[in-house]
Parts: structure tokens; C-alpha cells; sequence
């Protein structure tokens, strides 16, 4: 009897062994015969996102919106246009405090009403000291979307959508659904006349909105001037000359210090976009952008001054910010990342961060 | 339970087991007291975590406090002061003749002692209480220093409303079944070296700011209040460069707008 049960055990173990990869085969064989349909239908939506973009740069539009991030929502006028050739935005929040902010080509600014925040945008590198290596860096394939052929994000599979309308106009809705976890998927409304973002959701694995940005109402044409750039009352407007600026970014006159460090683990797909330091609140940080083309996170390192247990974690619709100390026998640093991309995905490049 | 058991049945929580790994668990579990008492333990915890956890709770003795209409937050103190206020006071039962509950009627003694006793009968569950309390929190400081070998204890994406008591959160580091998105295994996040701590996250709205309990091989636990102007500002320089590296046009610069420096840090 006893022996029949091993011979019955031995024979189920076989049986189970053989069908494992013969269910692995199935599974191949059907994706492969999917996957045609599915690379038409990719280019079809990345011709719309192509679109997208190339609108961006060539319309000119004044609208309002509404900005949810999970539990607040805001509405917002939006004025975007080219002006002297570079691409000029000003959000007005018409919800809550008065705040704006107005982006002209690089340089971003946030007013509020006591104050203003000014922003570097990216293209502030070590100044000409010869450190190449910290330039901006532009992610290739989000450049190639200004060329003629089409590109597809690596780890999303895009999808085309059903039709609808957002602010009285129909859209085409595109799907952008990430491969993997590390990353949030979008819903994309885009207009159907000029390719113009008009809605976007981001939705997390289960499918919940974490943050919807949808136009209730636009204009698309017409003349801008730099007037309709000018901020509106509430807010306060501090004039600063460029050379001003460039000194109170930089810090006192110190060079760029990059304090010799690196994340040794990204999620698939994000790519260095911009290397540089950035002044924050009078103190010089190291500061990484990665991207995958839709999805954008930073990583910080900054020299703690002294031992401080400054840890924590944040989240805010789909951003999150995430703050880790990094301790050397004779320096503390913190490592701080924040982006649009799950919790998780921000504590892994966290915890991944060595310094030399 | 192995270590090995525990692992698979974690990864069963999230979804991840194997085949193999589903058999064998649930072989184990015909015999593993404990590895039952674990399975359910986990999904209790998780449970409460999510916020879903309602009457049914099987929450030790919190549970038979409770009383049924209590919606089980973590409010555990609150719940079961709740529970002793509703208790109906003995000067009401003794005066009251017509209606003698079974507690009354059993006793003989004098009212006078019940009503000197009773209020420190009632100081002393909800003392009780407290301290299970304090001690979940300080086990899990325990538990975050133990765990930084191996990884920091995470929970991760979780949704917990009114989130206050880290105790239970660090511990509930294993996954669940259905949702297998949210949650990693401790294990498979990379290790911080060094000294680090676990990490408890903020709900989706973001108005409980996550605290990580930093507990670097010290007696005293102390809870960590990120400095949150720093925060902001880092969350706004990233907001307004994410622009230039994503394709989402104005989008970011809505995130800007939400993300307002408090105005001591600006200059």
C-alpha cells in the first residue's frame, strides 16, 4: 500500500514537472501571435503622441482646468504660447491661495503672496569649469520625439482608447500602460483637431486615479502677447536681473561640487535626463532627474551640516517624496527622492544610493 | 515554522508563490499550528491596516472590548474607553430594582466598594491597554533595528487612514493575497547600509506625513518629523524641472502650483 502512494506521489510530481513548461509554451505562443495587432496599434498612438508634442510648440491656447490630486482639487487658468520663440507658460490658481506660476523658455517662477520662488530649469550646469560629465544630459529618445520617427516609451505598452470629449471638444483617449511596476500608467485625452493634451489621469496598478488634470474650457489660437504673462493681482512679482539671479542660484560664487555619489539600482528604462546642483533654500544639492519619457524622478543628496534623524516620507497624489540618511564615518548626507512614480520604486533607488 | 514556510507563505500573500510553493503551504498547514495562527495573524493585521477591518475583528482582547458598532480603527484607546463608558454604571443597575442583570444579581457586596472599585477597574483595562499599545510600538523599534540587516521594514503603498501606531504597520511587512501590487516582502528591497529605518507611509492624501521611527541602535525611540519646508522645496525643484523631462507639457507646472513652500523657508 505504502508503495503504491510513493509511486502515485513520484507519478503526480512528473506529471506536474512536465506541465509547467508546457503551460509556459501556451502562454508564449499566444503573445506572439497578439503581438502584431498590438505593434500597429502602438504606432498609431505614437503618432498621436508625436502630435502632442509638436502641439505644444506650435499652439497657442488660454483655458481653464481642474487639478485633483487625490483629495484636492484646484482649478487652474492655463495661458500657454511661444513667445520670442521659446515656449511661455502661466498657471494661475483660481482655487485657494493666489499662487502662479510662469514658466518663460527655462526659467520657472513660483509666486505666492509673500514671495517668489525662483527655479532653475534644468540648464544650470557647473559654470564652464570644464565638467563636462554634469551637463544636462537630454534623455535620446524624448529628443527624438522632434525628429521625424516615431518613438515608443520602452516600458509602456500604449493602447488606443475609446473616443470622448473634454471641454467641449473630442478627443482621441490613449492608454499607456507600464510593463512593470516601478511605474504609474496614464490616460491621455488627446484633442482631435490639434493633438493637444487636454486630460490626463494617472493611475495607479489597481487602477485608481491618483491624479486627474482635465481642461473644462479653451481657446485654441489667437495672439498671445508677453502682457498676458504679466502675474495677476496677489501675487507679488520680485524683478531680479539675470546677473542677480545666476548669483543667488549658484550660491556664493561656489563652484559645483558633486559630492561622488550614485544610485546603483534604477528601474528599467529611466535614463540620467540632467546632472547638476541646485541651490535649495541657500544650501548647494547634488541633483539627478531620471526619466522614461513620461514618468520623471529627482534624486537629491545634500551634506547634513550635522548628525540630524531627518527621515520620512511623503506622498501627494502621484508624488512622492522620500528622504533616507546616508551615513560615512565622517559625513552625514541626505538622500532624498521625489517623482511620479510608486512608493516602492522611490525606496529602492533610496536604499540603492552609495556614496564613493 | 521554517523560516522556509514563513517565506512561502509571505510570498503567497503577495501573490508571488509558485505553484510548488501554493502545494506546500497549504500541505504545511494541515499540520503548523503556527503557521495557520501566522496566515491569519498577517491578514488580521493587514486588515486593520487597510481600514477594513470592521465587527468581525479578531483582534485579541481589543476585539471583546470593542463593542460592535465601534468601526476598528486603530483608535484602540479610544475604543475600549468607548466600550467602559457604555458599560452601564452600577449605581444605575442597583437603583434601577426591576431590571437585575446577571452581574448584579451575583453579587453581594457592598455598593459602596463597587463604586469606590470600579472606576480604577476601568483606569486599569484601559491602562491595560495603553501599554500593549506602547509595547507594539517599542517591539517594532526592536523589529526596524533587527530588520536593517536585511532591509528595512516596509509597508509599502499602503492606504491606511488614521495611521498613528507604527507597532503595527512595521510588522505587517508581509503581503497580502489579493492585492499584489502594493506590498513587497521586506527581503526584496535592497538593504540600506548603514543604519536606517522602516518606513511608515502617508495615506494617498498626504496629510499624515509618514514618520520613519529612526531607531539607530539607541534605548529611545523617537519619532521623526521630517522637516517639512526642506521637503517642499525639494518636491518643488523637482515639480518645476519635471517638465523639461517628461512629455506632459503643462502638467507639471500644475503640480508646482500645489506644492507651496511654506513662507518661513522662502527668501
Amino acid at each position: 500500500m505504502k508503495q503504491v502512494k510513493v509511486v502515485l506521489g513520484v507519478l503526480v510530481c512528473m506529471i506536474l514537472l512536465q506541465s509547467l513548461p508546457a503551460a509556459g509554451e501556451t502562454v508564449a505562443v499566444a503573445v506572439a501571435s497578439d503581438t502584431g495587432a498590438a505593434d500597429a496599434e502602438q504606432i498609431v498612438a505614437a503618432q498621436w503622441l508625436k502630435k502632442m508634442i509638436k502641439a505644444i510648440k506650435t499652439e497657442n491656447y488660454q483655458g481653464r482646468s481642474i487639478f485633483h490630486n487625490g483629495n484636492r482639487m484646484m482649478s487652474l487658468k492655463i495661458i500657454h504660447g511661444m513667445i520670442d520663440g521659446e515656449p511661455w507658460d502661466r498657471v494661475v490658481h483660481l482655487s485657494g491661495e493666489p499662487a502662479e506660476v510662469l514658466r518663460k523658455g527655462n526659467k520657472i517662477s513660483c509666486l505666492h503672496p509673500e514671495s517668489t520662488v525662483e527655479l532653475s530649469a534644468g540648464k544650470r550646469t557647473g559654470k564652464g569649469s570644464g565638467k563636462s560629465e554634469l551637463t544636462t544630459a537630454k534623455i535620446p529618445w524624448l529628443n527624438a520625439f522632434n525628429d521625424e520617427q516615431l518613438v515608443i516609451p520602452e516600458r509602456y505598452q500604449m493602447r488606443m482608447g475609446r473616443e470622448g470629449r473634454v471641454a467641449g471638444r473630442s478627443v482621441q483617449l490613449i492608454n499607456i500602460i507600464p510593463v512593470d511596476r516601478a511605474r504609474y500608467g496614464y490616460q491621455l485625452g488627446l484633442d482631435k483637431e490639434t493633438g493637444l493634451l487636454l486630460k490626463t489621469v494617472m493611475l495607479n496598478r489597481n487602477g485608481k486615479a491618483l491624479e486627474v488634470f482635465e481642461f473644462v474650457d479653451i481657446a485654441i489660437g489667437g495672439q498671445l502677447s508677453k502682457a498676458d504673462f504679466t502675474p495677476g493681482k496677489g501675487v507679488k512679482w520680485l524683478e531680479t536681473s539675470d546677473a542677480e539671479q545666476s548669483s543667488t542660484l549658484l550660491g556664493s560664487g561656489s563652484e559645483f561640487q558633486n559630492f561622488g555619489w550614485a544610485a546603483k539600482w534604477l528601474p528599467q528604462g529611466f535614463k540620467l535626463a540632467e546632472n547638476g546642483v541646485r541651490n535649495i533654500d541657500g544650501i548647494d544639492v547634488n541633483a539627478q532627474v531620471y526619466s522614461d519619457g513620461l514618468a520623471a524622478f529627482t534624486i537629491f543628496m545634500e551634506k547634513l551640516e550635522r548628525i540630524e534623524n531627518i527621515e520620512g516620507s511623503k506622498q501627494r497624489g502621484a508624488t512622492v517624496a522620500l528622504s533616507r540618511r546616508l551615513a560615512k564615518p565622517n559625513d552625514h548626507y541626505l538622500v532624498t527622492v521625489v517623482g511620479e512614480i510608486p512608493m516602492e520604486t522611490a525606496m529602492q533607488v533610496a536604499a540603492s544610493v552609495v556614496k564613493d | 515554522m521554517t523560516d522556509k514556510a514563513r517565506e512561502e507563505m509571505s510570498a503567497l500573500m503577495d501573490g508571488e508563490a509558485t505553484e510548488l510553493e501554493l502545494h506546500r503551504v497549504l500541505k504545511c498547514s494541515e499540520t503548523d499550528d503556527e503557521l495557520r495562527a501566522s496566515w491569519r495573524r498577517y491578514h488580521v493585521m493587514r486588515s486593520v491596516i487597510r481600514g477594513e477591518a470592521r465587527n468581525k475583528l479578531a483582534l485579541t482582547s481589543a476585539s471583546t472590548l470593542t463593542s460592535a458598532s465601534v468601526d476598528m480603527s486603530l483608535d484602540i484607546v479610544t475604543a475600549v474607553s468607548q466600550a467602559i463608558a457604555d458599560e452601564p454604571s452600577y449605581d444605575e443597575k442597583l437603583g434601577n430594582d426591576s431590571i437585575t442583570s446577571d452581574q448584579s444579581t451575583g453579587r453581594k457586596t457592598n455598593p459602596w466598594i463597587d463604586k469606590v472599585l470600579r472606576p480604577f477597574g476601568s483606569v486599569a483595562v484601559a491602562a491595560s491597554v495603553s501599554a500593549m499599545v506602547i509595547f507594539g510600538w517599542q517591539s517594532t523599534g526592536g523589529f526596524n533595528s533587527q530588520q536593517t540587516a536585511g532591509g528595512p521594514a516596509t509597508v509599502a503603498g499602503l492606504q491606511a487612514p488614521r495611521f498613528t501606531a507604527p507597532g503595527f504597520a512595521t510588522q505587517t511587512v508581509s503581503g497580502s493575497l489579493s492585492d499584489t501590487s502594493s506590498v513587497y516582502a521586506a527581503s526584496r528591497i535592497p538593504s540600506f547600509n548603514g543604519r536606517s529605518s522602516g518606513y511608515i507611509l502617508a495615506d494617498d492624501s498626504g496629510q499624515l506625513v509618514s514618520r520613519s521611527g529612526s531607531i539607530p541602535s539607541q534605548d529611545v525611540i523617537r519619532l521623526q518629523i521630517p522637516r517639512d519646508d526642506r521637503f517642499n522645496r525639494y518636491i518643488l525643484s523637482h515639480s518645476g524641472n519635471a517638465a523639461f523631462n517628461t512629455v506632459s507639457g503643462a502638467i507639471p507646472y500644475a503640480r508646482v502650483v500645489t506644492l507651496k513652500p511654506s513662507s518661513r523657508s522662502v527668501k
